[in-house]
């Protein structure tokens, strides 16, 4: 039974449903592409990171140990950090819960089930870490075939521990969100905070680093007391000590163990859904509005009760304020920028600058991707829009229209800040308030191009098609290929090999982004009206 | 007011509703019955649009639903077997939208609202947040909507399913309102004996063919429906063996 449960949640996970294509094997070819740009990214950024540890430590014999614990800290909290939330849904919100809950399959095992697939998800997220930190060690040690197979098995450990805490945080995320009022607010709120601690981290991890580095015996002699665990997996699979690698083992699986019975006992209960909301009270009040207000209010509604739509798909958003107040507050630093990379030797204009920073703009836009799940949340009520008259084109357009407004008041903000920190002529100007809202246009109807494309109607948590769905995934990772190719084309063609000036090569990548959402706009007029009737 | 003709569709290989033709006029109140998997829903979900098909036409009020199908879908009104709605809604801002869907004016709205909430007994429930709501109640609130338009069409995929028997009888009476005022009403349904109290037409389908329509009268002359339901399909049944 706890294999066919695995193999029904993945087979959700993975299935791509239309009544006309069945198969996965799109989504597999996503998934393994989204593997790979993952690996590939987060892959050198740890390469590099470990490869600075492991240069310092690879000549300190007695600190090796100190170099495996570092990798279990930072695979352990990259899986905990990445899960908590998603353990929260995966567990206590499918909505196939009751289903499951009614039929003769103990609780237990659909939990076993569910945690089963969080620790797959673990497992791939502690691979970011372990590959690359492997690696960097390896190339700089040598290979050692006792130290390989443990530093193998041994990986396999940790993901039980995060797995584990992340479904207790889960659990009590589901607890608290169930005895709120407004439990949209409290999971933002969460989800908030949890993000703060991330880019706090990110954004200080070089300086962490050099100061681990300089630091390093006293906080591995720290370590021993405050991270036994890690300093039990480094001397483990160092060594190798066979019995702090035993010690390790038997600790994870005991974590997991526990886990899975402490929450068993209370499974029933959360999952079951207890809704405790005090009854709004009050007269009845009607308004009536035009069908685009309507339809438009109900994307607005759609996108603020979820806060998991809100976090994936509309983060940018806040995350652009935060840059916006930033850059007025940096003013000084940024208007210093140009004097210095001109002594660099770089031949870069003010408009050329300006040109950068708006398309910089543009791409942290490109972060909100509204309309890219926004036909897959329909869901099983899609039968609502369809059967109302209600253009299809009226539809799409709410859609996008939602996309626009949400995101194009704080992209003018962070565009005028720009243009408040650089102080650019009117060409300058126009190309700040234009380029980026060129692009906020082009991610929302692309989105709403890839959902009519790839739509994900059946999904029994809202984490799928907005987290796993293919829309959301092309959407993305094309946006992001596109930022990258700009960055290597820049670096490549401007500053190195100076074969275009820096004007030019960026209105050729504005002109690419312009025919893109051109066609996109026209495979939208003509086909996605007929594409929304078929589903 | 309904007037199916020659309808087809088939998923892959298998034909779901095969060359049916009927027709419902205005102020009557068609039961459509059949067994699981007969083509019901599929006929259903066609005569409102949601589902293209493979041959055939269906007229609404003369209007055809492929050539014209959002002034077809304007004097319609659907309600599904399993209702699901907008749980990120409170019931009174459902309404409130399918009334804006359908331009119905503010006087009006309240006016049908209050009415059917009331016949419904979920007047008191309105404020509420869906996602709260029993299948019972959503299934009142999916009828709320359906009527809220005053549609001359109303297409109901098995509409006594999860209702009470206060509500299932608050609906009935419904219907027959709803016909004695010049409305029609197709819909699905495995009860037969309601069929039989509630309808003056009744339609047949087995393995997507209309097998037996008419009057209610004319169907089952002197047994009962069941009698008569049982009986067809047996026959059919040997027909096809």
């Amino acid at each position: 039974m706890l294999g066919k449960l695995i193999k029904l949640r993945l087979q959700n996970i993975l299935s791509r449903t239309t009544a006309r294509r069945k198969n996965g094997k799109g989504m597999l070819v996503l998934f393994a592409l989204l593997m790979v740009y993952c690996f590939g990214v987060f892959g050198f950024l740890f390469y590099q990171m470990f490869g600075m540890m492991a240069e310092t430590l690879a000549p300190v014999p007695p600190y090796h140990w100190f170099y495996f614990a570092m990798i279990g800290l930072m695979s352990f909290g990259i899986s905990f950090f990445f899960t908590a939330f998603t353990a929260k849904s995966e567990l206590f919100e499918a909505t196939d819960n009751e289903l499951l809950l009614s039929m003769p399959i103990r609780p237990r095992t659909i939990l076993l089930s569910r945690m089963a697939i969080l620790l797959g998800i673990e497992y791939l997220i502690s691979l970011l870490v372990v590959v690359p930190a492997g690696i960097a060690w390896f190339r700089a040690v040598g290979v050692n075939a006792a130290q390989l197979v443990l530093y193998i098995v041994g990986s396999a450990f940790l993901p039980l521990i995060s797995a584990s805490i992340a479904c207790l945080v889960g659990w009590l995320l589901a607890r608290l969100t169930a005895r709120a009022r407004n439990k949209t607010l409290v999971t933002m709120i969460f989800s908030l905070a949890f993000l703060a601690i991330y880019f706090v981290v990110y954004f200080n991890a070089q300086r962490y680093i050099t100061t681990l580095m300089q630091n390093y015996q006293s906080v591995a002699d720290g370590m021993m007391g405050w991270g036994f665990l890690f300093f039990w997996y480094g001397r483990g699979v160092a060594e190798p000590h066979w019995l702090y690698f035993l010690l390790v083992a038997a600790l994870a699986f005991a974590a997991f163990t526990a886990a899975f019975l402490l929450l068993g006992k209370g499974f029933l209960k959360v999952s079951s859904s207890e809704n405790i909301q005090k009854r709004r009270t009050g007269a009845l009040a009607l308004r009536s509005s035009k069908l685009s207000s309507a339809l438009l209010r109900k994307e607005f509604k759609r996108f603020t009760s979820s806060a998991i739509y809100m976090l994936n798909c509309g983060l940018g958003l806040v995350l652009m304020v935060i840059a916006a107040v930033a850059l007025v507050v940096k003013a000084d630093a940024v208007r210093e920028l140009l004097p210095r990379l001109q002594g660099m030797g770089l031949r870069l204009s003010e408009l050329d600058l300006v040109l950068i920073v708006s398309i910089v703009t543009a791409l942290i836009s490109s972060m909100n991707c509204i309309t890219a799940p926004s036909i897959s949340l329909e869901g099983k009520t899609l039968w609502i829009l369809r059967a109302a008259p209600i253009p299809s084109n009226a539809i799409l357009a709410a859609k996008l229209k939602l996309h626009m407004l949400l995101c194009a008041l704080p992209t003018l903000l962070l565009s005028c800040a720009a243009g408040y920190v650089l102080r650019p002529g009117a060409a300058g100007w126009i190309a700040l308030l234009i380029v980026p809202q060129l692009f906020v246009l082009l991610n929302g109807v692309f989105g709403l191009m890839m959902n009519l494309c790839f739509p994900k109607l059946d999904w029994i948590n809202e984490a799928v098609p907005i987290k796993q769905s293919a829309s959301v995934m092309l959407t993305m990772l094309l946006m992001m290929a596109y930022s990258i190719l700009i960055v290597i084309g820049f670096v490549i063609l401007v500053l190195l090999n100076r074969l275009l000036t820096p004007t030019a090569f960026l209105l050729i990548a504005l002109g690419v982004a312009l025919v893109w959402l051109l066609l996109s706009a026209l495979w939208l007029w003509k086909n996605g009206a007929k594409r929304f009737e078929r589903l | 007011m309904l007037r199916i003709n020659d309808l087809t569709k088939h998923y892959g290989q298998k034909c779901a509703v095969d060359h049916l033709t009927l027709h419902i006029r205005p102020g009557e109140l068609c039961a459509f019955i059949g067994h699981n998997g007969a083509g019901k829903t599929t006929t259903l979900k066609a005569c409102v649009g949601i589902l293209d098909f493979d041959g055939g036409e269906i007229y609404i009020d003369g209007k055809s639903v492929r050539k014209e199908p959002l002034a077809c879908k304007q004097i319609i009104a659907y309600v599904p077997d399993n209702p699901d709605l907008y749980e990120f809604m409170t019931a009174d801002k459902y309404l409130d939208f399918i009334c804006d869907v359908y331009g119905v004016s503010a006087q009006d709205r309240r006016e049908r609202i209050q009415k059917y909430a009331e016949m419904l007994e979920l007047e008191n429930d309105l404020l509420q947040p869906i996602a709260s709501f029993s299948h019972g109640m959503k299934q009142k609130l999916a009828l709320i909507a359906a009527l809220a338009h005053a549609p001359k069409l109303l297409i109901m995929d098995e509409p006594f399913v999860g209702l009470d028997p206060k509500a299932a009888h608050a609906v009935k009476q419904v219907m027959h309102e709803h016909c004695k005022a010049g409305g029609a009403i197709f819909f699905s349904t495995h009860v037969l004996e309601v069929a039989e109290k509630l309808c003056d037409r009744v339609a047949i389908i087995k393995d997507g063919r209309l097998i037996r329509s008419g009057t209610m009268e004319e169907v089952r002359g002197d047994a009962s429906l069941e009698d008569v339901f049982m009986e067809l399909e047996d026959d059919h049944a040997g027909q096809t063996d």
